[in-house]
């Protein structure tokens, strides 16, 4: 057999030029897969590529996808989403810069009850940045909450993509939903603060007085009092799974009920949207999940031609500083997913990190949210960041230009954030703590 | 109609009829482990079938559905190089059907020879309640011969040859479903 870097180096370079072809990231897989078990096992090795697919496929943990799925498509097919929105509005108070707050906290809120930040960029760019701008608040700043806020998503639980992590890392998906709450708030408040330290040193970033009718006591609490079935499913998801009542699949399937009662109460639920829901969730699941079953006989070709036993030798024989090393390979993924889909470069990365963190003796949970972190903000790095296609989609009048404008600030608070959670681990791993 | 025609529809309506497959799949996951949950916290009675149901259905579900969203044409590319060579965009989309629908092909064809070997070695799932594999299995050989099928018939944009669907309507997913 050829030396294992002339495999992994020839094998990678031809995935990476399949999937810029624009074919789907499943079939380049599939090619590499077939191809690869041809050369080195024949077509003895048919039956294993067939029987890791149904493996994969029948891995219960990876069920929560469909369900979190299924949670964020009722929530915004029934509308209920914007009783969300409403109420969050009314809460908000009364000070200089509101609308900046009301974005993060309602990107922070929707980060809880859908996993896609594509869902909340897109949502936040039809309804509230219109009337961001006709209030007279910058346009970039606008624009940039809403894209950080967006970002906030896949890491706030429910998240498909630490599910995504955790299944092919082989770390425990319940302490990656948990941890990534930590993050996830704290880059919440980062984007806050630096909002107010813009419109300290530039005031006119924000109206002086926004034309904002006399909210009631009484309105403040039936807002208030409007947000507890979310609160339900938050609940039901994080919840079941910090008291240790339900598994992560589980709670996503009880998630999906207290969905199903929000938009009861709300009296938004009906057939059509039920229809429209469930088939959508089934859909876009079996696209996730194909690539994911692909994905996974990919990593077991990768071990197959020492290729990973090599990385472990090289990576334990260079003796170089971790610091560098965990600096290395944060920078790698930030770097290549200003250009290549994410997705496909986690599902590239993943199982050559995983023999690496070991060796490093990195915190599993730690170093996997901090990945998820970064993968998850090449989302609005330029130039293909995909919720900046989806703001623009939403709002056709803001140029791509400004919108790539507003996206830099949010990038360096995030990785300000990022660079935080490295100097103090505990604001990842305190939560998943309390499960063991 | 032509005898190709027809198979086409008839094609298209076995598609229809595994997307309901597909969503009746996924509602009953949600009902089993909201079932296993109840019954395992309040009644005290975990159910042993739930975890092992839960893990077919989802096998099921996902083969049932590869069919629709390859008819869709939804799955998740990268179209880098298409973006900024729109001059390549169609014979790139041209290879990527030709690609697909081989590789589909042969993965359903390596798919059908386990199944062969399932079924003449009589083999079960290694569960609480054991089931034949091939009823799981089964939807695996189906999944990527029906999305190679569709994949060959991309490549003929003639009205007999167009997909169409009589449950759903025919457009990729929104933007407000994703994962990203």
């Amino acid at each position: 057999m050829a030396d294992w870097w002339v495999v992994l180096s020839s094998g990678l370079t031809l995935l990476v030029a399949l999937f810029l072809t624009g074919m789907p990231i499943f079939i380049g897989f599939l090619v590499i897969i077939i191809g690869g078990v041809l050369f080195m096992m024949g077509s003895a090795g048919f039956g294993m590529v067939v029987n890791s697919m149904y493996d994969t496929a029948t891995t219960a943990s990876l069920g929560s996808i469909p369900l979190f799925i299924l949670l964020g498509e009722i929530l915004f097919r029934s509308g209920c989403v914007q009783v969300l929105m409403d109420s969050i509005d009314k809460l908000v108070g009364r000070i200089r810069g509101r609308q900046y707050v009301l974005s993060i906290a309602l990107a922070t809120v929707l980060g809880a009850l859908s996993g896609s930040s594509m869902a909340v960029g897109a949502m936040m760019g039809r309804s509230l940045l219109p009337a961001m701008l006709e209030k007279k608040y910058d346009l970039r700043l606008s624009v940039g909450t809403i894209l950080g806020g967006a970002c906030l998503a896949p890491i706030i639980p429910p998240s498909i993509l630490a599910i995504i992590i955790g299944t092919l890392a082989d770390v425990s998906i319940a302490s990656l939903l948990i941890g990534g709450v930590g993050p996830g708030l704290l880059l919440a408040a980062l984007y806050v603060i630096a909002c107010f330290v813009k419109i300290r040193l530039d005031p006119t970033l924000a109206p002086e007085t926004e034309a904002l009718g006399k909210v009631s006591a009484g309105e403040k609490w039936r807002a208030a009092f409007g947000l507890l079935p979310f609160s339900l499913i938050i609940f039901m998801v994080v919840g079941l799974i910090m008291l240790g009542i339900a598994t992560p699949s589980e709670s996503a399937a009880t998630g999906v009920v207290g969905g199903l009662l929000t938009a009861a109460y709300y009296r938004k639920l009906n057939l059509r949207m039920l229809y429209a829901s469930f088939g959508e969730a089934a859909a876009l699941s079996a696209v996730i999940l194909l690539i994911l079953v692909s994905a996974v006989m990919f990593t077991q070709l990768l071990a197959f031609t020492g290729a990973i036993s090599a990385v472990i030798h090289i990576v334990t024989s260079l003796d170089a500083n971790i610091w560098l090393m965990l600096f290395l390979m944060m920078f790698l993924p930030f770097v290549l997913c200003m250009f290549i889909d994410q997705i496909g470069l986690m599902l590239i990365l993943i199982p050559i990190y995983v023999p690496m963190i070991r060796v490093l003796d990195f915190d599993p949970v730690w170093f996997w949210v901090l990945f998820l972190i970064n993968i998850t903000l090449g989302a609005i790095t330029p130039p293909f960041g995909y919720v900046m296609f989806a703001l623009k989609a939403a709002a056709a009048n803001v140029s791509i230009k400004e919108i790539f404008a507003a996206s830099w600030l949010f990038v360096g608070l995030t990785l300000l954030g990022m660079l935080l959670i490295v100097l103090f681990p505990p604001i990842v791993t305190y939560l998943p703590g309390l499960l063991r | 109609m032509r005898p190709l025609s027809l198979f086409f529809r008839a094609h298209d309506v076995l598609t229809d009829t595994t997307y309901i497959i597909g969503v009746f799949g996924l509602a009953s996951m949600v009902i089993i482990y909201c079932a296993e949950v109840v019954t395992r916290y309040f009644l005290n009675s975990a159910l042993d079938w739930a975890n092992d149901a839960f893990s077919n259905i989802l096998c099921i579900t996902i083969f049932a559905m590869v069919p629709h969203v390859t008819r869709i044409g939804s799955h998740i590319e990268i179209n880098l190089i298409p973006e900024l060579l729109p001059s390549v965009r169609r014979p790139l989309a041209t290879m990527g059907s030709i690609v697909g629908a081989f590789v589909c092909g042969f993965a359903a064809w390596m798919s059908l020879q386990e199944n062969v070997r399932q079924v003449a070695l009589g083999i079960q799932t290694a569960q609480n309640h054991p089931l034949p594999v091939i009823w799981m299995s089964g939807f695996i050989t189906y999944g990527f011969a029906s999305s190679a099928l569709y994949f060959l018939r991309s490549l003929f944009p003639y009205p007999a040859v167009l997909p169409v669907s009589f449950v759903t309507q025919m457009a990729a997913p929104s933007p407000s479903s994703g994962i990203e």
